[in-house]
């Protein structure tokens, strides 16, 4: 039973990926075969040893790490502190004229009333100025004519009236 | 909190999160480096690589449950590209002692880690790879064959062959 498939069984087997059913047939196999056993010991050992020559980084290198991720976040930094008050107060600002513009009152019926009415009016002065200004030229026509009369009167003898 | 959570969280700017998210992979990722490259200061070079690259693509990360994954595969990428530029090549299988018959307890017998560490080193980084994916990665065949664009039986078949060619080592050393 020793070929490549078996060989591949103890593998997985070795490191727990053998599904159950075929783990159960193995497990038989290995019980009686002195060589699976001395393969499974094997795999046991080099294990052991590769596990053994686990290293932690230095601690220079990891800081060199930190120090290259904060540098790199810097520039990010700089700009939002740079450009966070100005920001929110900008949007602040917006927020304000959105909310202000949102509750702002409709024009109502009374108010376009009131419109036309200023407008009427401005009409009205208007045209009251006009008439004046008519009265003012006729006064002076009718003056000059009162001026020419007694001027004329002037210049009559008693006789003649 | 997992690491999808980690990562959204980091993404929305949050150094502690990416801090815990280095925390919880810093020793594997590391330890797969340096057992791969077997140098310090490039495996430091790859570790920090990986997690400036991590931090670069923050907003690029969609949580699909495969962070391990992708950690890895870009350690594993920048680890092949060191071989790459060191124009390592893999193990010449031709020129290794083959024998089916090597004896079957030589693992057991070994108790110098040194051998096993040269016998390791002996191996091909593809072989290397699968090794140090599964102990520092603690992943799964299946997710170590996603990583390598390589079948599942391609990698089981290959994770044997590494075992038998540390056997077939360390018998020929103690020969």
């Amino acid at each position: 039973m020793h070929n490549e498939e078996t060989q591949n069984q103890l593998l997985l087997y070795f490191y727990n990926e053998l599904d159950d059913a075929k783990g159960k047939q193995l497990l038989e196999h290995i019980k009686n075969c002195a060589l699976c056993k001395m393969r499974l010991e094997e795999l046991k050992n080099l294990s052991l040893f590769v596990g053994q020559n686990k290293k932690s980084p230095p601690q220079a290198i990891v800081n060199d790490i930190y120090c290259h991720i904060r540098q790199a976040k810097k520039p990010a930094y700089t700009f939002t502190r740079r450009f966070y008050k100005p920001a929110i107060a900008f949007a602040g600002a917006m927020l304000v004229i959105l909310v202000f513009n949102f509750f702002k009152k409709p024009s109502l019926p009374e108010d376009l009333w009131f419109e036309d009415i200023y407008s009427r009016l401005e009409t009205l002065h208007s045209d009251i100025s006009e008439i004046n200004q008519y009265f003012a030229s006729s006064d002076y026509i009718m003056q000059a004519k009162i001026d020419e009369l007694e001027e004329l009167v002037g210049n009559m003898e008693i006789s003649d009236i | 909190m997992n690491d999808d959570k980690l990562m959204l969280q980091a993404k929305l700017g949050r150094d502690e999160a990416f801090k815990m998210l280095m925390e919880k992979y810093k020793t594997p990722i590391y330890s797969y480096a340096l057992n791969m490259l077997g140098d310090e200061a490039k495996a430091g070079d790859v570790f920090q690589e990986v997690f400036i690259k991590i931090f670069e693509n923050l907003k690029n990360y969609r949580p699909e449950g495969k962070f391990k994954s992708w950690i890895f595969k870009m350690a594993s990428n920048r680890v092949m590209d060191y071989f790459r530029q060191k124009k390592e090549t893999d193990f010449d299988e031709n020129k290794q002692a083959s024998s089916d018959h090597a004896p079957a307890d030589i693992l057991i017998k070994k108790e110098k880690s040194e051998n096993l560490k040269k016998a390791l080193d002996k191996l091909s980084a593809t072989d290397r790879e699968i090794i140090y994916l599964k102990e520092y990665g603690q992943m799964t065949f299946r997710e170590i064959s996603q990583i390598m664009d390589m079948p599942l039986g391609t990698v089981l078949a290959k994770a044997n062959r590494s075992i038998k060619k540390l056997r077939n080592f360390l018998g020929a050393e103690n020969a």
